[in-house]
């Protein structure tokens, strides 16, 4: 790992951003009745934003072990787009090296660091990993800190639950840039709702997010075919 | 250790299989061959039908039953800020618009 002041310079607007999203998710974290080490240790182990947030709506819920595990492995496919597209440049070096370069892709460090491969010849893999794994320690530090503060300030619950689904809102929209994706995503909520009657251990978000996305994509691969042929 | 502190523990350790095999599989089993063009597509409704499956439960239901009345501040605020939050889709302006409404019914109406 190869910590400069280049990388530095590329992970500032990440690390800006995981210190506020961090300290937001430990304040939610505390109320999920976390403490500031399992934060902390929650934080650098699964290095995951939106799933993070997921996970303590689940906590709060009283969801089961599966469906946390399953839900967070669906919000975590996206990684396996951006693993594929890292390859090329990491494929020369020691296992050890590459799996611990794997666990520091997230959405930001993954675009930055996609981009400085393909723009900077002097660009390596020290240097990425250090841009991946620097950003984890500001977003644990920042959680344990939220999560520390938020004992102290003792906010109202209710509100701090409610900026949770209003935190989920914000992310959500950032999906809906399509007309099917914003029926896809009410379709989904509906189901929710409904399924939430009907199956235990709160697998009502896993089971409709499988249902309709597959439909989704069975209707829109279909599509796809009539329209090639 | 209490049965609290587990159960955060077991989450984290959920939290770990399921990001971990998501980042490690294409280094590992793929060694970079390309996904299957379905999955994309797949994928691309996945994080929309998550969270329409977590918001929606949150604010329709409460106490395990659907509630329409205004006592259900968490419906009332999401439906006034979504406009907002899908014109900008920010999330700033989500969090903002989102606690604005929702203090308005709870401690104005």
């Amino acid at each position: 790992m190869h910590f400069n002041k280049k990388v530095i310079q590329r992970a500032m607007p990440i690390y800006v951003g995981y210190l506020f999203l961090g300290l937001a998710c430990g304040i939610l974290g505390q109320q999920a009745h976390i403490s500031p080490m399992e934060a902390f240790i929650m934080s650098i182990l699964a290095y995951s934003g939106s799933g993070q947030f997921i996970c303590i709506a689940m906590l709060m819920d009283q969801a089961s072990l599966f469906s946390i595990l399953v839900t967070n492995f669906m919000v975590s496919l996206r990684y396996m787009f951006f693993s594929t597209a890292m390859y090329p440049h990491i494929r020369h070096c020691s296992l050890p090296y590459s799996i611990a370069f794997g666990q520091n892709i997230t959405d930001e460090t993954f675009a930055v660091n996609i981009d400085s491969f393909t723009k900077d010849k002097d660009w390596d893999v020290h240097q990425g990993l250090a841009l991946g794994f620097s950003p984890c320690l500001v977003w644990a530090c920042a959680n344990f800190i939220g999560c520390t503060a938020a004992a102290w300030l003792n906010p109202p619950t209710e509100l701090v639950s409610y900026i949770l689904v209003a935190m989920f809102l914000g992310i959500w929209s950032n999906y809906l840039h399509e007309n099917e994706l914003l029926v896809a995503g009410i379709t989904g909520g509906i189901l929710s709702v409904i399924l939430s009657f009907i199956v235990p251990f709160k697998l009502h978000i896993v089971l409709s997010t499988l249902i309709v996305s597959a439909i989704a994509c069975w209707l829109e691969v279909r599509y796809l075919k009539q329209k090639a042929g | 250790m209490e049965n609290e502190s587990l159960y955060i523990y077991g989450a984290t350790l959920m939290m770990v299989l399921g990001t971990f095999s998501c980042r490690e599989l294409p280094l590992l089993l793929l060694r970079g061959r390309k996904l299957p063009d379905w999955f994309s597509i797949w994928l691309k409704y996945i994080p929309t039908a998550i969270f329409g499956a977590i918001i929606f439960p949150d604010i329709f239901l409460k106490d395990n039953a659907l509630n329409f009345s205004l006592e259900n501040y968490s419906l009332w605020a999401t439906l006034c800020a979504f406009p907002i939050v899908y014109k900008t889709r920010s999330l700033p302006m989500a969090l903002i618009a989102g606690t604005i409404f929702f203090c308005i019914f709870k401690y104005v109406i």
